[in-house]
């Protein structure tokens, strides 16, 4: 594997590694990624699931088909 | 619309659980573009930059429009609509509401023919990763390579034809003349007319409740690889270091909030679909949140982690922001001949993107299933075999014209412009027709976690002007090219003119002229860029090209107007489907909001 960075050094491929910015960014995206799916899993999966069947009821809304 | 017939409404079906719709829909949000085109957008824009407008695009653009989504589908659900059509009858009743039902209804069904042949190519792949065909490829293509570099040019090369040979990428009809894809497009398409044809509790439901963990265990497995590689964190470095001068160019920004809509599937009708199978008190913000949030995690951790770092490491910069297409069926299938065990990982990578691509392509056909049912009562055996007729037809021609992918890169770019506009008429719909106020009600409305009033506001004002501005922006920047692709008069002359210059480059090859002395050689006899190239004042020894040069112009012409037809199929398409619509909602979803009305008023007068 060494071969293969020094490889990409020559050719102009600057295989620095992380910055200590890209960490901070990676982990960032990471950690509130993986924050917010598993607060949402948690909720979910502990909510109970409605037990009451579908019912049609009648929205207040003006669907602009009266002039 | 009292004087109508009453209409028994059809029992309605719901989903079983909350964990099924929301695996159902983050199925259906799970494609190839968290896995594929997220880590190229990245890469190619700004690397962990990109992170910022693509956060920002996320909370301002992304999530509204899915809780607006969701809770409009919910609201056509109590309705007992489940089509798009249906659903923006049941909610406003002006002209611009049939043209988003009709554009939602056309989207999810044109993007599915094509849809079906990416997925039999992920099928492909994961077959000849499985039986070892790309061992022996690489074997045969590195048997005399001198160094690395070598090695990988060898390798990318091999992935490159094998890509082109079974996508037949070099002339029409190739993929009819044989080869196992087609057989594989026939079988992706049974995969899943079967399942639709279950139901959607007994057919997406179930199916997602098994593909969605089985996907994230597959992209788990390869996640440990790559992290344990040596000296991956070159990759990362590469994928994940800041250009922070990036964010001052305003195409960064588009490619960041492009990604997030594209990405989270809203605009489209998927959502409506699926949200109009929710119980009228069902949590449509935590529901939303968690789809969004599951899309996100395939993408930003499984997708931004995996691909190009590892394309980095292994294959160097230039493989690591390839396009789409060829970073996943060029670079990766190159990748895991370097990486050990590369012909499990291989089978691993691309059965999960397969099953990605399903849990995807399923969300694309309940829709029009819905309309045929909920429109013209038609039963689900029939609408079924209806839409397997129709999305055949369309995936034959996607495939029959594939050399350069023509016809899919055409229907996939007038999808996307639709689904913008779709998804613009949402919003402002939710936001000035329902009213934001109203709409956040009803969105809170049996919510674990409610949606603050803030929300109201931008959805009302910040997102439609996000996504205008988006939609400007996208036909401002692709609009004219694709449009002059459609002209086969300039696409002969550009094809003529190319033809010609390949051909004096090859003439002076051997005086080894520098770039800029070649190009005024060619300039000098051809003339300027964008002039027509009169063959009869050629100098004599270019004559020999003349033949060469008229096919490439017949060939760009014919292209052209292959791209032609693709628009106007499109575009017949959604007349067609503006009228059953209108159709459908003056007579059955007419009579169906009708009774549902009723049964609503007597619900409340007995409460």
């Amino acid at each position: 594997m060494n071969h293969v960075v020094a490889v990409l050094a020559q050719a102009g491929g600057e295989p620095g590694g992380l910055t200590v910015a890209g960490t901070v960014i990676m982990a960032g995206s990471i950690l509130m990624v993986l924050g917010l799916a598993s607060f949402c899993m948690v909720r979910i999966l502990g909510e109970k699931d409605q037990p009451e069947g579908h019912h049609h009821s009648p929205l207040d809304i003006d669907r602009r088909d009266t002039e | 619309m009292s004087d109508t017939p009453e209409l028994a409404l059809p029992k309605k079906e719901n989903w079983n659980s909350k964990l099924g719709v929301v695996l159902a829909v983050a199925g259906s949000a799970v494609g190839l573009g968290n896995f594929l085109r997220f880590p190229g957008q990245a890469v190619n824009n700004g690397g962990g930059a990109f992170m910022i407008p693509y956060i920002i695009s996320f909370l301002v653009l992304g999530i509204p429009i899915a809780w607006c989504e969701w809770t409009m589908g919910r609201m056509g659900g109590r309705y007992g609509q489940n089509s798009a059509p249906g659903i923006m009858y049941a909610l406003y009743r002006r002209t611009p509401a049939k043209f988003v039902g009709a554009m939602t209804l056309l989207i999810p069904v044109v993007i599915y023919m094509y849809y079906v042949v990416l997925e039999a190519w992920c099928l492909d792949y994961c077959i000849e990763f499985f039986k070892g065909g790309f061992a022996e490829t690489f074997a045969k293509a590195t048997a005399e390579t001198a160094n690395h570099q070598a090695e990988v040019d060898a390798i990318v090369g091999a992935t490159g034809t094998h890509f082109g040979e079974h996508a037949g990428m070099g002339e029409h009809g190739a993929l009819f003349s044989g080869g196992r894809m087609i057989w594989l497009v026939l079988f992706c398409f049974l995969v899943n007319f079967f399942i639709i044809y279950q139901g959607v509790t007994r057919g997406i439901e179930t199916f997602c409740k098994w593909a969605m963990p089985a996907l994230l265990i597959c992209a788990v497995i390869i996640l440990v690889r790559v992290l344990t590689l040596p000296d991956i964190t070159v990759g990362l470095g590469f994928m994940w270091n800041p250009q922070w001068d990036k964010l001052y160019d305003p195409q960064v920004w588009l490619a960041a909030s492009g990604q997030i809509f594209f990405s989270l599937s809203v605009g489209f009708g998927l959502i409506l679909c699926y949200s109009s199978y929710l119980r009228s008190n069902d949590d449509v913000v935590l529901t939303s949140l968690s789809a969004s949030s599951t899309n996100e995690f395939c993408e930003v951790i499984l997708g931004g982690m995996i691909v190009v770092p590892t394309a980095f490491l292994f294959l160097g910069a230039g493989a690591a922001s390839e396009s789409t297409f060829n970073l996943g069926f060029t670079t990766i299938p190159a990748i895991m001949h370097f990486m050990p065990g590369g012909n499990f990982f291989g089978a691993v990578w691309f059965g999960l993107l397969f099953l990605a691509a399903v849990t995807s392509s399923l969300s694309m056909l309940q829709p029009a299933i819905a309309f045929m049912e909920d429109g013209f009562g038609v039963k689900r055996r029939a609408s079924v075999a209806m839409l397997g007729v129709i999305t055949a037809i369309g995936a034959a021609g996607v495939m029959y014209f594939s050399k350069g992918a023509l016809a899919m890169d055409h229907t996939d770019f007038w999808c996307n412009l639709m689904m913008i506009v779709a998804a613009t008429f949402q919003v402002l719909i939710f936001g000035w027709v329902i009213g934001a106020e109203k709409g956040v009600k009803e969105m809170n409305r049996g919510a674990d976690v409610r949606v603050p009033r803030g929300v109201a506001i931008m959805i009302r004002f910040v997102t439609p002007t996000f996504l205008i501005v988006i939609l400007g922006a996208w036909s401002y920047n692709k609009l004219p090219g694709y449009l002059e692709q459609m002209n086969p008069e300039k696409q002969g002359e550009v094809a003529e003119r190319a033809a010609y210059v390949e051909a004096i480059t090859a003439h002076f090859e051997p005086e080894n002229l520098a770039q800029e002395v070649l190009d005024g050689k060619i300039l000098g006899i051809l003339g300027p860029e964008g002039e027509t190239v009169i063959a009869t004042t050629l100098v004599e020894w270019l004559r020999e090209a003349d033949d060469a040069a008229a096919e490439a112009r017949k060939e760009a012409a014919a292209d052209a107007n292959i791209a032609r037809l693709v628009f106007l199929g499109i575009i017949v398409f959604f007349i067609l489907l503006v009228v059953l619509s209108d159709i459908a909602c003056r007579n059955r979803i007419g009579r169906m909001i009708a009774v549902a009305e009723k049964e609503g008023a007597g619900l409340e007068a007995g409460s």
